[in-house]
């Protein structure tokens, strides 16, 4: 029943006052050059745990070595949970940036900086295509059909062209980041008063550097968000589907590139959450930009279940004995629970969460539907590929013969696993404290283009749409 | 860049009301013709039901033709409505609001010409209600087990959403016309504005009403046209069917051709009835990026059905794809779909002069619907042509008049009732332009002058 | 004295060893079961009604040239991908293990044979014609099927239970060999074998096993209940396993 209400609009207070640009750039440049010592503590704590991560995985090379798929589930595991959630963050803001969202603006570089954690992920995907054998007589996409006769047209497959497919994202994802980040680095050492000349390639920010920049960042964005595509079809396809014989799922790349975008926003709305607490930022991050996020998100998590499902009712009505036997493998079988745990978090708990209104219009709303995803993101991985790594079949077999039992994690897994989850907020924590953690030109950008008007009895924000 | 219009609101409902008090003459031809072709389809399905089914083309193997791909097509149509309607109102853009009454009514006249398709292609179409749970007296139900029932439910609830969307867009405007005409036409909006007195208390429930149907509508209609692709894909029988990707495959085509088809409608109501103040360039360029992002989605999701056909190394697969890319006809209809469905309008749409280019976009949008009939006529026809590995009983399909003359009608039908509603409410919204006069404004930054929104809480 | 039925699961057994492609079973096929003549233009078209068809495959190259029939019929599937798709439960499994057309039910969106991997569900394209002296052929104890209904092979199930009944009255079971379809009756090579798979004693259940049988398509996990004898062929050559 709607009461009646005085006005037409009804100010939420959604949004502390518009701040002068100036004023900001100030304050942050403040805040971002002084000492932080709980920083400090942070980082020398993840800096550890990330380093148990390497440890973990020396131990494995130098015990179990490079022979036995079966030994390295669990960091393929870590390495797609990686791709999944910090690797895709840099899409968001690139997708806000197409369609001019003003919301991305206090997230921008916090996107942009995961990029720096795909370098490991990638050093990772080299190590696991070491125990990816070649795409000969087997199932594959390189188009090694002896019915067409096309066995040995591309050479080196798959090794060569998945390595390259993850380095172009990787390096698209740096490069944004970098282009995006010059301007600031110019502030920042203008602020600190520091003595380093100009040169030829210095950030001046005259018209014509500041369209260049531009037009890079647009490029660079499509570039990444393509290479992003491809490059989680291939290591979905060939670090994972490939290696069960049997496994023909036209839909799992997509569903992969889905998870990918649900755990990269997850992960940039609990960014947000944290640098909103932590550094004290509730002038610039609010309740708008967390409601803003928050329906993507809803959208995402439907959108999984819709994936998901699309898989599932193919090969579960189809009632082919190589399909069921499939979806014991990785479905219901040795690892239903983390199936179960990944369904529930990935969409059951984060949807119940997120569908009412006022819920997502909290603070604490959208972070804590995040943080399911992100622990039902892992569980989902393992599940797939923990079980796809532990067939030992012929893989020019049809089918899986039998249904490999349970691989539970051991020591090295489980400090893989601690290293892997440390590593993006070890990158952010790092971010945070040599780089401007908020993209001020792009802050200033927005705050310059705000005003607030009085119409008709009521106040209301005016957005300038220059193009 | 938007250059801002100023238009009055008497000037908005004069420019927009025009198709409601003036008919040209060239309108009464055109719904002569269109009203023609129609009947030529009804007595070509009155013949249909009277001699059998045997008077299509189809055959054994080929049971489902282009009755089937012309009922995916309109449910591709008929995805345009709630993608720009429903999603660009959820995200707030702009350049929704002329495009949004146009879009919604092609959603409704499409679903409800797709509905009538399968009575068509039924072997006893008088039996069409069986799908329905009716039967409580005799106990005999539908097998819910069977897309087949899921298809009628989906759509009949999609069809209801979309009706109550398009009517609830409607109201504001047909209270404009019950105050603005005499004698029967009054009374007959005045019943249809059901007391429309535009207080802020009905404003605000047409809003929230409008913003509850689009979040609601949304997976309804990813859902449709995903039951409608499992009518394929959960057959183990048909070659090329039983993959996973189908359900957003399907949708993100239906997606592609249905923006498509609103693009050509904007044109042609620009066209026709000289809009050229509310349909203007800025439209135009964001659908056509719209559509450049959906054309490459819909291109990758291509891309994955095709490496995975090849992925199995299956003979009678092989031999499905050698059909469909190497022999006539499909040959020519596979060459087609790909030219016209993506290799030629996107690529053309990344340069500004096209998408700012009327005849342009005109051409490029029909090329796109060319395309996409002809793919779901490759997915339909050459996998059942060429079931399982028994090729004794393989076989081809030709259509015949019967199937032509109704899918002909069907298009014919769906423009006079598009023309005839445009004669009775105005196909753009008078109250969404209104409101976006009153939502934009400028700002100054230093000397510039930027347009700018007034963003509500 | 009605007796409590015995459960029972009929098989057919076809050994296409034994097949000479003759066609008799066609052809008896369509006179107990009301099938509207067959034409060359309609074979062409692609409209022949066959509930049971030979399959002629031809192999090799001129002189050696070898042809291979095989008669395929609606194979009963226990799995049967036709019956979860009908809208209206026109195709289901009944007790016995045959997979059950019922014709009234039917309203013809011929989604069963777009599901059938084996090619045997047909489709009444038009009314039924017979020339009027042919009439008086029809067989009064199988339905005829107007236009716009799906029908197949449903093992003479007028027989079946004809015999059933017979066997009632008689106060008896039945026995191997009371109840034969057409097809399997008209055989002169005795290719086909029709019986009742939960008999012990039956001809079907102790051939099941056979050293040369197979079913057709398992991959589909369809389970079908007819049974083929793989043929003997002396100058069969191992080929290359294909995958």
């Amino acid at each position: 029943m709607l009461r009646r209400r005085r006005t037409i609009s009804s100010t939420h207070h959604s949004h502390p006052p518009v701040v002068p640009p100036n004023e900001f750039i100030s304050d942050f440049l403040e805040w971002h050059t002084k000492s932080k010592p709980g920083l400090n503590r942070a980082l020398i704590v993840f800096s550890i745990l990330t380093s148990f991560g390497l440890i973990g995985l020396l131990i494995k090379i130098f015990t179990v070595g490079l022979d036995n798929r079966q030994d390295w589930g669990y960091v393929a595991t870590i390495t797609a949970f990686l791709f999944s959630t910090a690797g895709c963050a840099p899409f968001i803001v690139i997708g806000l940036r197409m369609i001019k969202a003003h919301w991305r603006r206090p997230i921008a570089r916090i996107a942009e900086s995961y990029s720096l954690v795909t370098i490991v992920t990638f050093l990772l995907v080299l190590l696991l295509l070491v125990l990816v054998p070649s795409s000969q007589n087997r199932r594959t996409i390189w188009f090694q059909n002896d019915h067409i006769g096309t066995v040995g047209a591309i050479p080196f497959t798959p090794h060569l062209y998945v390595a390259i497919g993850i380095l172009s994202m990787v390096l698209s994802g740096i490069a944004l980041w970098w282009t995006s980040l010059k301007p600031d680095i110019q502030l920042v050492n203008a602020y600190k008063k520091s003595n380093k000349p100009l040169s030829n390639r210095s950030w001046i920010g005259g018209l014509k550097q500041w369209s260049i920049q531009k037009a890079g960042l647009s490029f660079l964005g499509a570039f990444f968000f393509m290479s992003m595509i491809w490059a989680i079809t291939l290591y979905s396809v060939d670090l994972c589907m490939s290696l069960v014989p049997g496994w023909r799922d036209a839909i799992f790349p997509a569903y992969q590139t889905l998870t990918g975008i649900q755990g990269g926003l997850a992960t940039i709305i609990l960014t947000m959450y944290f640098l909103r607490r932590f550094g004290g930022f509730e002038k610039y991050i609010y309740m708008e930009h967390f409601w803003a996020a928050s329906k993507p998100l809803l959208a995402t998590c439907l959108l999984w279940f819709y994936f998901w499902f699309s898989a599932f009712i193919i090969f579960w009505y189809g009632k082919m004995p190589i399909e069921q036997d499939l979806l014991q493998l990785i479905m219901f079988g040795p690892y239903n629970i983390a199936f179960y745990i990944g369904f529930m978090f990935c969409f059951i708990t984060p949807f119940l969460i997120l569908i009412w209104n006022t819920v997502r219009k909290t603070i604490w709303g959208p972070p804590l539907a995040s943080a399911f995803i992100i622990v039902g993101c892992f569980f989902d991985k393992l599940r797939l590929y923990v079980s796809a790594y532990s067939v030992q079949d012929d893989l020019s077999l049809h089918s899986i013969t039998t249904i490999p039992p349970t691989i539970l994690p051991n020591l090295s897994d489980i400090l893989i696993i601690i290293g892997g989850i440390s590593l993006p907020i070890f990158a952010m924590l790092l971010s945070t404290r040599l780089f401007p953690i908020i993209s001020i030109w792009e802050m200033a950008d927005g705050l310059r283009l705000t005003k607030v008007t009085k119409y008709l009895r009521t106040e209301l924000r005016v957005l300038g749409k220059p193009d | 860049m938007q250059e801002r219009v100023f238009l009055s609101h008497k000037q908005i409902n004069d420019d927009l009301l025009k198709g409601s008090f003036q008919t040209p003459l060239w309108y009464w031809a055109v719904m002569g013709l269109f009203a023609f072709l129609t009947l030529c389809g009804a007595v070509a399905f009155g013949y249909a039901i009277n001699k059998g089914l045997g008077v299509t083309g189809l055959n054994r193997p080929i049971m489902w033709g282009f009755f089937l791909t012309d009922f995916i097509f309109w449910i591709g149509i008929s995805h345009a409505g709630v993608m720009l309607s429903a999603i660009l109102r959820l995200a707030k853009a702009e350049w929704r609001r002329p495009a949004t009454r146009a879009a919604e009514l092609l959603t409704v006249l499409s679903l409800m010409v797709a509905a009538l398709h399968p009575i068509f292609h039924l072997g006893r179409p008088w039996r069409f209600y069986w799908p329905f749970p009716y039967d409580f007296s005799r106990g005999i139900w539908p097998d819910v087990r069977s897309p087949l029932v899921w298809d009628p439910h989906a759509i009949f609830t999609y069809l209801i959403g979309s009706t109550l969307f398009v009517i609830i867009a409607l109201i504001p405007d047909i209270a404009v016309l019950r105050d603005k005409t005499r004698g029967i036409a009054k009374v007959f909006y005045g019943a249809l504005a059901m007391g429309w007195r535009g207080t802020p208390r009905q404003w605000k429930l047409q809003i929230v009403a409008g913003f509850l149907l689009s979040a609601l509508l949304l997976p309804v209609f990813v859902s449709v046209h995903s039951i409608v692709s499992w009518d394929f894909a959960v057959n183990i029988g048909a070659e090329g069917w039983h993959v996973t990707i189908f359900a957003p495959y399907f949708v993100i085509g239906a997606v592609h051709s249905g923006v498509s088809g609103v693009v050509t409608m904007l044109i042609l109501l620009k066209w026709m009835f000289g809009w050229d103040d509310y349909i203007r360039k800025e439209h135009l360029e964001s659908l056509a990026k719209l559509l450049i992002v959906i054309g490459t989605l819909w291109f990758y999701f291509f891309f994955l059905e095709f490496i995975f056909a090849l992925y199995n190394l299956e003979d009678q697969e092989i031999a499905l794809r050698e059909l469909q890319a190497f022999t006539w006809p499909y040959n020519l209809i596979a060459t087609v779909f790909m030219f016209f469905g993506y290799l030629i309008p996107v690529p053309l749409w990344l340069f500004k002069k096209v998408r700012t280019n009327w005849v342009a976009m005109f051409i490029t949008s029909i090329m796109v619907n060319i395309g996409m009939w002809c793919e779901r006529f490759l997915i339909i026809v050459p996998g059942l042509a060429r079931k399982t590995n028994f090729n004794f009983s393989w076989g081809s399909y030709t259509p015949s008049w019967v199937e032509i003359t109704i899918i002909v009608a069907c298009f014919s039908l769906i423009f006079l009732l598009i023309m005839g509603f445009a004669k009775v409410f105005p196909l753009i919204p008078l109250f969404d332009i209104k409101e976006g006069q009153i939502l934009s404004d400028e700002i100054q930054i230093g000397k510039r002058t930027v347009p700018a929104l007034r963003v509500e809480e | 004295m009605v007796q409590t039925p015995k459960a029972k699961k009929w098989k057919m057994i076809i050994d296409i060893d034994k097949c000479t492609g003759c066609q008799a079973c066609v052809l008896a096929c369509q006179a107990e079961n009301n099938i509207p003549f067959n034409t060359d233009a309609l074979f062409n078209q692609r409209r022949a009604s066959e509930w049971i068809r030979v399959e002629r495959y031809w192999e090799g190259e001129f002189p050696n040239v070898k042809a291979k029939f095989m008669p395929v019929l609606c194979q009963h599937c226990n799995n049967a991908p036709c019956e979860p798709v009908c809208p209206v439960f026109a195709s289901y499994h009944n007790d016995q293990g045959m997979n059950v057309q019922v014709y009234n039910r039917c309203i013809g969106t011929r989604f069963c044979q777009n599901n059938c991997p084996y090619h045997a569900r047909f489709f009444n394209w038009f009314e039924p014609y017979w020339p009027e002296e042919m009439e008086n052929q029809l067989n009064p104890d199988v339905t005829v099927r107007s236009r716009g209904i799906m029908e197949k092979c449903t093992f003479c199930v007028q027989r079946i239970r004809r015999a059933e009944i017979d066997a009632d009255i008689e106060g008896r079971a039945n026995v191997d060999g009371d109840v034969n379809p057409a097809c399997v009756q008209s055989c002169p090579s005795d290719a086909l074998l029709f019986g009742d798979s939960l008999d012990p004693k039956s001809r079907v259940s102790e051939t099941l096993d056979h050293a040369r049988s197979h079913t057709l398509l398992d991959h589909l996990g369809t389970e079908p209940n007819v049974i083929y004898l793989k043929k003997v062929d002396e100058d069969y050559v191992e080929k290359e396993a294909h995958h």
